[in-house]
């Protein structure tokens, strides 16, 4: 009967979904438990050599074992190798805040090939000083804006990053992938050829870059092939008398910390400072006031307050006379929309409450507008940025 | 007396921000007594090329920590 067949499937269809729901409970049970804890530290074991292929395996690798120079052997190689990644592109990597100099020495002992991915100056320093000391060969590859850059450091004799770059540079000139940009496909490209010279090293092959210098400009659509010095007798690191025997402090080495994030600027005084509160209240109020915006057009194209009036820094920088012109009436307005003799302040803003500093310094230094000598001139704690954190969620953050 | 020199020089990896963004300038060194080497086209790039705060790109008589210069196709150290 056709009824007691469909009750029969019906029963079955319930005993396997109840099956799966415990299945499923026991999972979050452990999911659950596990979040409870500190995830354990799984020492990496070196992976046990490998004889031979499996059929998956060959099928899967097959059009690359067929090439002469990787073939069996080289597959092999791989497949017991274990690689480094310092950086989680897009994520940042804050590493040299968060690892003691002896942990990082030891993560980088227990790999054959370490690829730094990170974006900032103290980490490349720490990752490089690790590799000397562990003596592993280090596949380094940087990005930013149309531009990319990948060598190979400590491998067979080849120079170390302190052999090219001796001192840090001065941290006021470093500039990073938040505050210049960076496109996403170009570092996608440097990270496919950064895997390359990876693969070719753990293959066993030898790394095309060792010594060289290669330089990927994604707007002009060219590669370049820059030949390096040698390895530097008198390197602190891999030299005949190294300074460098063990891991140091390299936020305090190179003035910046470890992140590509701006650095906060302190030059004025909290007086000549507002909240991003404070400055909500007195806009609340209807208190007339001017609010001048000084970042760059291009990120005022992303998000602004439509009050606010636009002059980028580099045009007050360089006391450019259509915008303090456009500053002057602005100014004059305000003053018109104001009551007699009611004063106008101006709070300045930008992404961060760096630039705004610099602009306020500026303006209170001008003497090509007069009316600006009798105003209070402030900036934004914060900028935008702490704008959207705490004031409006819907402010975009970028 | 070294005669008047053509050359390309180009800036990148950020290094062009000083330069108005502008990466490739064909330039022309005047005649001087001396033969032209990097050391004094440096200090005539400073003078007549560079857009803004000379200290992100000279220290001293060289390039600020972390720039590298290269003739051609090789770092300036192998020369």
């Amino acid at each position: 009967m056709a009824a007691r067949e469909e009750v029969l499937a019906l029963q079955a269809e319930v005993a396997r979904r109840e099956e799966e729901l415990s299945s499923l409970k026991q999972r979050l049970a452990a999911a659950l438990s596990a979040e409870d804890e500190p995830a354990p530290r799984v020492p990496v074991s070196p992976l046990p050599p490998k004889a031979a292929l499996s059929r998956d395996e060959i099928l899967r690798y097959s059009r690359q074992l067929v090439l002469p120079e990787l073939g069996v052997h080289g597959q092999l190689r791989l497949a017991t190798a274990s690689v480094l990644v310092v950086g989680c592109g897009g994520l940042g990597c804050p590493l040299a805040q968060y690892l003691t100099p002896a942990t990082a020495l030891d993560l980088v002992r227990r790999y054959d090939v370490v690829a730094d991915c990170s974006d900032n100056v103290p980490t490349r320093y720490l990752v490089s000083d690790a590799c000397v000391l562990a003596g592993r060969p280090l596949v380094s590859a940087s990005a930013l804006r149309f531009e990319g850059q990948i060598t190979v450091y400590h491998y067979d004799g080849g120079p170390c990053y302190r052999c090219l770059f001796p001192q840090p540079p001065p941290a006021e000139t470093v500039t990073s992938c938040a505050d210049s940009g960076v496109l996403g496909v170009v570092t996608g490209i440097l990270g496919c050829l950064q895997a390359l010279e990876v693969l070719k090293i753990a293959a066993g092959m030898g790394p095309s870059y060792s010594g060289s210098l290669l330089l990927f400009d994604a707007l002009g659509g060219h590669f370049r092939c820059i030949r390096l010095r040698s390895r530097r007798p008198n390197c602190a690191a891999c030299g005949e008398r190294p300074t460098v025997t063990d891991l140091q402090d390299y936020e305090a080495f190179c003035g910046s910390s470890a992140t590509d994030k701006c650095r906060s600027l302190r030059l004025l005084s909290p007086e000549e400072r507002v909240s991003v509160s404070d400055y909500k209240r007195l806009l609340d109020s209807g208190s007339p006031h001017l609010l001048l915006d000084v970042r760059p057009q291009v990120e005022v194209d992303i998000c602004r307050l439509p009050h606010a009036l636009h002059i980028p820094l580099k045009h007050l920088e360089r006391r450019d006379g259509k915008s303090l012109k456009l500053l002057g009436e602005a100014i004059q307005e305000g003053k018109r929309g104001a009551q007699e003799g009611a004063a106008l302040p101006i709070y300045v803003i930008c992404k961060l409450g760096n630039d705004s500093q610099k602009a306020v310094k500026i303006l209170k230094s001008l003497t090509a507008i007069p009316e600006l000598g009798s105003l209070a001139v402030q900036d934004v704690v914060g900028g935008l940025m702490a704008w959207a954190a705490k004031i409006d969620e819907t402010f975009p953050q970028y | 007396m070294a005669a008047p020199l053509s050359v390309e020089v180009e800036f990148g990896g950020g290094a062009e921000l000083l330069f108005d963004g502008v990466k490739k300038h064909q330039v022309t060194l005047p005649g001087q007594e001396e033969p032209w080497d990097i050391r004094n086209l440096l200090v005539w790039i400073k003078k007549n090329l560079l857009k803004e705060r000379p200290e992100l790109f000279i220290q001293g008589d060289s390039v600020r920590p972390g720039i590298l210069v290269l003739i051609n196709d090789a770092d300036w150290e192998l020369l």
